[in-house]
């Protein structure tokens, strides 16, 4: 009976003129978005690429210098696109593209794309997942609002009751059809990504990527899933179509308009993160109290020479074998490079105690569980862009250190003129980052996938405890 | 006349007793006030932050004033003085944030040259910028038009649904003059709660009432006018409420979601933000080459003669203070030679928002946005407007320095107090507010020209 029901609910929705429209709509809606975004994604990637080659090979080709010249001189790190940003820009668009890395100084990554792009950057960007995330749902409410109470008020109902099949025999049986039904949405839209990741890799195809790709599949799935049985639910609990169509919109516009921004803004105004002025002061007081490898005056400086002169058992700075700038600075870096990771991190908790008021609203709001997990999975969410700022600093850090190291054991105390062999600067590695594992995201993401596990518990309580109608 | 008075009676009357109308009037009081709460404490936090950085430059200037002593050189002040450019929130920016979180308000500008300071950026919370902000503007331009769509999904369809409409008609009225009526009811009533909130935002946040305040009513009735327009077409197609509401919808997510998203991508896929390679590469590399030729006495010498040539009131005296004489003129042509390419970036972005605003012509809440960011100044042209400003104040302190370096003169106390001093001046709002507000009635002419064109069309069918 559920087959049947099901196959009616299909063959219906294929022929119903509201489902040709409005599918057709977003079918459109997502191939745009696909071609626009791979489009995007595509010329970024291949700019990047090339900026992240040329400044290796200015750095390689810089000519004979002194070592610290060349930490001065430094080098640039580009954040490479992830594979499936294109599906998902995430926070891509707000988060800065390119660090400059040099000695002394800790860059923030600098030019995001909202920067440079016009102010209707705001209203969101059109991808696949905004899609998926935004306009399927409406699709669904659209499509299923009436799908119990038109029944009840066509009095097919009783019908359908009398002969013996219960309420949720029904109701399973309509959410079959719907979703065989979208699938002739979906599943185009989403054959195309994996073709377009394939051309993206160029067929060098990851298990990783594709662990990605089939949990972004199954995260969307349950999204569907839970928005169909929610719409056929209330369809059925509902006094009339009508109220049914308002309490689905009304429920639409709550979860993924007024709520994702409710949360998010509460969040920030929970946990009040610093300003840049008062992140840099702060450092820069902390900063102040340690040694600053070209000031050679404070105690820091002093016992360092002390410590330094000891260890090689000389009276004075001269008698050292090695350069003792070199060790200052690098003492210098040390420790400036601990008190900005210091406030960094600081920083970062904040946010992420910011962020954490909407990601635990996943409970309530499944969409807020999908849109996190659907950004982590495509490498385009804040923890990834974070992960390459951390990644960028340490690489800074152990770029200024290996030059500092090599002008110690190359030249002596104050020759800052003698020029190292330009083979040193291959010594330092390509600048190669690497999203973070699919595990580290999936725990991240712990709070979405709880969530939307409790939300298909909850749908399938709520379809199977669906009460018959009184007949009479 | 009386008609019209005892239909708005009975509208009044049935909607105060509709639950759902009760429901929606209290969630938007609630996510109104929430927005006027938040965008006040966003700014409020801003304004704050400019507070402390002026009451540090303040301290900064203090004690380096107390540094000078009778033989100071003015490149040591010079070195040393930083001054705060600022960008200060209008009063109406708790209204609509606009971009005012993505771009920098402030900054410390130095004498020294311009490129290696003006690349700053606001440090935030990505995943906060993404979401965007809850303020009034969002109020007005997203969730408004749904409470219309709530109130008007069954202007006339409820009644005829309930059988009312041919009483109604019973009376001497036609069915076109009771539509009319009905829109105007509702227009009054949605227009009536958002100048509630506005003059409740506008007390608040303790706005100074001038002319933006007309402006900003006039955007707000005209795109509800707007809607009200949309509402017409759909009603005059004569179908049951749920299509109604249906359509009524769909043309909110085209408005407000599709439209605004496609001019995105179109703007994203067609200039894409580059990496700006060269501009990073030059600032470093020209910068270089300035301290590879420091002991080039040859290069150093024509260097100066260079400047020389250029500005005649820096003629260098080799005797006396050379070192830093060269590095000045050296600054003062790096900066010029990456003048063209800090200029190409901003004229993409530029062009690049303009391209935006003209398409924003298909979509009355991307035109609304617009004109409310305009009023609020907090649009994308007040940051380069900012930024000219920093140009300009920064070739002040050049100028005031360089002649004090060139002349070979100590630093004086009397000269400390003549260092320039970063006055904003509050500047008038842009013309895109004007040019926005008469796109915005073309608009709501078109919607109605539609509507008022249906009605006609339908009757002759």
């Amino acid at each position: 009976m559920k087959k049947i029901i099901a196959n009616k609910e299909y063959t219906t929705l294929l022929r119903d003129k509201r489902f040709k429209i409005m599918g057709g709509l977003i079918a459109f809606l997502l191939l745009v978005a696909l071609l626009g975004g791979f489009a995007s994604y595509r010329s970024l990637k291949k700019e990047r690429d090339l900026a992240q080659k040329e400044a290796r090979e200015t750095w390689l080709n810089q000519g004979e210098k002194n070592p610290h010249s060349a930490a001065h001189y430094g080098s640039f790190a580009f954040r490479p696109k992830s594979e499936m940003s294109f599906f998902d820009f995430g926070v891509d668009s707000f988060t800065g593209t390119n660090v400059y890395l040099e000695a002394h100084r800790q860059n923030d990554p600098k030019f995001s794309a909202a920067q440079n792009s016009s102010s209707l950057i705001r209203f969101g960007e059109m991808t696949v997942a905004f899609v998926l995330q935004l306009l399927v749902p409406l699709l669904i409410v659209f499509l299923c609002f009436n799908s119990i109470s038109q029944e009840k008020e066509d009095n097919t109902l009783k019908l359908m009751l009398s002969q013996g099949v219960s309420m949720s025999h029904i109701a399973w049986g309509k959410i079959q059809g719907f979703s065989k039904a979208l699938e002739w949405i979906i599943v185009p839209a989403l054959l195309l990504t994996f073709v377009l990741i394939l051309i993206g890799t160029e067929g060098s195809l990851s298990a990783d990527l594709l662990l990605r790709f089939a949990l972004t599949l199954l995260a969307y799935a349950v999204y569907f899933f839970v928005f169909i049985s929610l719409s056929v639910v209330i369809s059925a609990r509902a006094g009339s179509s009508r109220n049914a169509l308002l309490s689905l919109l009304g429920i639409w516009v709550l979860t993924c308009v007024i709520l994702p921004k409710a949360t998010t803004n509460i969040g920030a105004s929970i946990f009040k993160a610093p300003s840049n002025f008062e992140f840099r002061e702060a450092i820069h007081k902390d900063e102040e109290n340690g040694i600053d490898g070209h000031n050679p005056s404070d105690k820091r400086f002093e016992a360092l020479k002390k410590q330094v002169l000891a260890q090689y058992k000389v009276d004075s700075v001269e008698q050292l074998p090695v350069n003792f700038d070199a060790i200052a600075m690098q003492e210098g870096e040390k420790y400036s490079t601990m008190v900005y990771n210091k406030h960094f991190d600081r920083m970062e908790s904040i946010y992420q105690n910011q962020n954490s008021v909407a990601a635990y609203s996943a409970i309530l709001n499944p969409f807020m569980a999908v849109r996190n997990l659907s950004m982590g999975m495509a490498g385009s969410d804040y923890k990834t862009a974070l992960a390459f700022q951390k990644y960028a600093e340490k690489y800074r850090y152990e770029m200024v250190e290996t030059l500092n190291t090599h002008m110690r054991d190359f030249s002596k105390t104050g020759d800052w003129e003698k020029k190292a062999d330009a083979s040193i600067y291959a010594k330092i590695p390509d600048f190669d980052f690497k999203n973070p594992s699919i595990i580290s995201v999936l725990r991240q993401n712990w709070v979405a996938l709880l969530a939307l596990f409790l939300w298909v518990f909850l749908c399938i309580r709520m379809v199977s405890n669906l009460k018959n109608i009184n007949l009479s | 006349m009386k008609n019209i008075r005892l239909l708005f009676k009975y509208e009044a009357i049935g909607l105060v007793r509709s639950r759902l109308f009760q429901v929606a009037i209290g969630l938007l009081m609630l996510v109104g006030l929430y927005a006027i709460y938040y965008g006040k404490s966003e700014i409020d936090q801003q304004r704050a932050v400019l507070k402390e950085i002026r009451a540090d430059e303040e301290k900064k200037m203090e004690s380096l004033r107390s540094k000078i002593s009778t033989d100071t050189l003015p490149n040591v002040i010079g070195n040393r003085t930083f001054r705060l450019v600022e960008n200060p929130p209008s009063d109406w920016a708790s209204l609509s944030i606009g971009q005012r979180d993505i771009f920098p308000y402030q900054l410390y500008v130095r004498y020294y040259s311009l490129s290696r300071q003006i690349m700053t950026a606001e440090i935030a919370n990505p995943e906060k910028l993404l979401t965007g902000n809850f303020d009034l503007a969002f109020v007005l331009i997203y969730i408004f038009p749904l409470f219309i769509i709530a109130l008007s999904y069954n202007l006339i369809s409820g009644e005829r649904e309930g059988g009312t409409l041919s009483l109604l008609l019973s009376n001497p009225i036609s069915e076109s003059q009771i539509t009319y009526i009905k829109i105007a009811f509702r227009w009054l009533l949605s227009f009536g709660i958002a100048l509630f909130l506005i003059v409740l935002a506008v007390i608040i946040c303790s706005i100074n009432i001038n002319s933006t305040l007309l402006w900003w009513l006039l955007a707000t009735a005209l795109y509800f006018a707007f809607w009200m327009g949309i509402v017409l077409i759909i009603n005059n197609l004569k179908r049951n409420s749920s299509f109604n509401a249906f359509s009524l919808l769909g043309a909110w997510i085209v408005i407000v979601i599709v439209v605004p998203t496609l001019i995105n991508l179109y703007l994203a896929s067609a200039y894409a933000a580059p990496p700006r390679n060269d501009l990073t590469q030059a600032i470093r590399h020209e910068f270089e080459e300035i301290w590879a030729k420091y002991d080039d006495k040859d290069h150093r010498y024509q260097t100066a003669q260079k400047l020389a040539a250029k500005y005649p009131a820096y003629k260098s005296d080799t005797s006396y203070n050379w070192e830093d004489k060269y590095m000045l003129a050296e600054t003062d042509f790096y900066d010029e030679r990456l003048a063209p390419l800090f200029a190409k970036y901003q004229n993409l972005n530029l062009q690049k928002e303009s391209v935006g605003q003209k398409l924003s012509v298909l979509s009355a809440a991307a035109l609304t946005q617009q004109v409310f960011n305009a009023l609020a100044q907090t649009d994308t042209q007040n940051h380069y407007s900012f930024l000219d400003e920093v140009g300009r104040f920064h070739a002040e302190m050049k100028v005031f320095f360089y002649t004090k370096i060139f002349q070979n003169k100590t630093f004086k106390l009397t000269d400390f107090e003549q260092i320039p001093k970063y006055e904003f001046k509050k500047k008038p709002i842009s013309n895109e507010a004007n040019n926005g507000i008469l796109l915005l009635l073309v608009s709501v002419i078109v919607v109605w020209g539609i509507g008022l064109m249906m009605r006609r069309f339908m009757a002759d069918f």
